[in-house]
């Protein structure tokens, strides 16, 4: 059977639409690992919540458009801002106070948020899985034998412009350059007058954005539910393995391999399987890597 | 007195005290240095005048201002700088943004940030070759060099040196110490420690020696007290004793 798959790929361009499939499905996932290695980088602290941050965004850019009738696009107005209020919310109920502890407390604690959130979403949106259909969710963009759905180009159109920007702030104005050495040294930060705290928190606000922002364009593509956070951490995990806490450029990379690897995965061994290819590169990565997951957090950076 | 530590008591851990009781001063203007054996509380010393940690009991009185449990980025702002004894600088960030962020509190004014990092780069030509190099590659010497010149970008009053040659080579131990005796003829006031004990006194215009935490005494160089006196020379002692040693080592 594995052969067949195979003999299909090579005919009919298969080939290309699985990678470029995979490659749209990546700068999504690179988004989601953006954020997450944000908030590690400048606290040390792994969000395990972050997944939640996401639907969040997602739920937020539905019902603008079921109550607002705006576009998911021009929804990111509301959703950044709305992720930046729970990303803060969440910081300053839950995490700062113990995040001085260590990172074992932070892990408890957004555990904690994580349960909280996920039930208060069930219990308010019902698990119901929803989604937004809007006049170009079934419209295509054919390239010869390549077709590729216009709803997943402009999610990874958009995905690819926030990593941009993302990337330019960090490294072209003294903000985002402090932000970077808040990552790689936060003491000695404060040793050159920097304020480590308060660009900590403004971190941690900026991964919740891009969560968020994630969440919107998720909501673009296809459905989602209440419950389906935890699947974004795992992918976040699985970039994080694969480049380390490194720049924004090779959490790009990651993302798109993660992508591609997933989506060749799903299609030898069936679609249900896609978190499993996940999961099961994130196992090889860890046994592979002797030196664990984040070993290099104290060289590398957001 | 520039800088007034009075009575400190510092603890990492509840009610294991690190120092006990420590009181140095520093005069404006001069190079200072705390001298006395590994785990002495030299460093420990250094970062609580710094605000990363919080003295139990005591007070700490910079330029006339109680300063205790301020943070060190709002200490920088005061005019204090401290380059601690590890490997400090920021790695993936280019020599030239190791140093920006080292007038982070001039930000504001590029015209003052471009002029002041002129005058450091006159100190530290080596430095000038690597400008535009992520600071993760220099040598070890060329880090500690970096470190030394990003925390004169905050324009301090007083800067803290803790051991500026740990690690270095013989060689570059020389050209560190250079390059802190081109700082004192700038008028700098330095707090020094340093394991090299003849380099540190002959720098040094005060000196206070201190052990299991306290203080044992100090003050003008060349005035100390008979009993401190003999201390250190039984020191510097056992230090030649051991560069000898090493020398036939080789
Ligand atoms: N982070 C820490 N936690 C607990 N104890 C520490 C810590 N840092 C230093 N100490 C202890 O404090 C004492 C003084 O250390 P330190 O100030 O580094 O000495 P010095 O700089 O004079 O060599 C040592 O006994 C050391 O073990
Ligand atoms: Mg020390």
């Amino acid at each position: 059977m594995v052969l067949e798959q195979f003999s299909l790929l090579a005919k009919n361009w298969l080939f290309i639409q699985v990678l470029v499939g995979g490659l749209l499905l990546g700068g999504v996932y690179a988004l989601v690992a953006a954020g997450f290695t944000m908030i590690f980088g400048v606290l040390k602290i792994l969000n395990i919540a972050h997944g939640e941050f996401v639907v969040l965004g997602s739920y937020v850019a539905y019902w603008v458009f079921i109550l607002l009738g705006i576009d998911p696009i021009l929804a990111i107005a509301v959703t950044l801002p709305a992720a930046a209020l729970y990303g803060f919310a969440t910081y300053f109920l839950a995490i700062e106070s113990v995040s001085r502890k260590g990172i074992e407390p932070t892990i408890v604690a957004s555990f904690g948020v994580l349960l909280i959130l996920q039930s208060s979403m069930l219990a308010a949106f019902t698990g119901d899985p929803r989604s937004i259909v809007t006049e170009f969710t079934g419209e295509s963009l054919v390239f010869g034998p390549v077709i590729m759905p216009l709803t997943k180009v402009l999610a990874f159109t958009l995905a690819v412009a926030a990593l941009l920007v993302l990337s330019l702030f960090l490294n072209k104005t003294q903000i985002g350059k402090a932000l970077r050495a808040v990552s790689q040294d936060a003491e000695a930060s404060m040793l050159m007058g920097i304020p480590a705290r308060a660009l900590q928190r403004l971190g941690f606000v900026i991964g919740a954005m891009l969560a968020g922002l994630t969440g919107n364009v998720i909501a673009m593509v296809s459905s989602f539910t209440p419950t389906l956070g935890p699947e974004f951490l795992l992918k976040s995990f699985v970039i994080l393995a694969i480049v380390g806490i490194g720049n924004v450029r090779e959490v790009v990379i990651g993302g798109l391999l993660l992508g591609t690897v997933e989506a060749f995965g799903s299609f030898f061994l069936g679609a249900g399987m896609r978190n499993v290819v996940a999961y099961g590169l994130l196992i090889i990565l860890l046994l592979i890597k002797p030196s664990g997951l984040f070993s290099k957090a104290e060289q590398r950076e957001v | 007195m520039l800088l007034d530590v009075r009575d400190i008591y510092v603890e990492y851990q509840r009610d294991i005290e690190i120092l006990r009781g420590v009181s140095i001063s520093v005069r404006e203007g001069y190079v200072s240095s705390v001298i006395g054996p590994n785990g002495a509380g030299k460093s420990t010393l250094l970062k609580t005048v710094m605000g990363i940690l919080k003295p139990k009991r005591g007070s700490i009185i910079f330029e006339g201002k109680k300063i205790e449990g301020k943070q060190p980025n709002e200490l920088v702002k005061m005019g204090l700088t401290y380059v601690p004894q590890r490997r400090s600088i920021f790695p993936q960030l280019t020599v030239k943004e190791n140093l920006e962020m080292g007038a982070w509190t001039l930000r504001k004014n590029e015209g003052e940030v471009r002029r002041r990092m002129r005058e450091v780069l006159e100190l530290f030509p080596s430095l000038s070759e690597k400008i535009n190099e992520k600071a993760g590659l220099l040598s070890g010497g060329q880090a500690r060099m970096l470190e030394i010149a990003r925390a004169l970008m905050t324009s301090p009053k007083l800067l803290l040196l803790d051991e500026p040659s740990f690690g270095l080579s013989p060689l570059m131990t020389n050209k560190v110490y250079e390059t802190i005796t081109d700082l004192k003829k700038t008028g700098i006031t330095i707090l020094l420690v340093d394991q090299n004990l003849g380099k540190c006194m002959a720098l040094s215009d005060y000196v206070y020696v201190i052990e299991l935490g306290s203080v044992r005494g100090g003050g003008k160089r060349d005035e100390m007290p008979a009993d401190v006196k003999e201390i250190i020379r039984r020191w510097l002692e056992a230090e030649e004793g051991r560069e000898v040693e090493s020398l036939s080592a080789d």
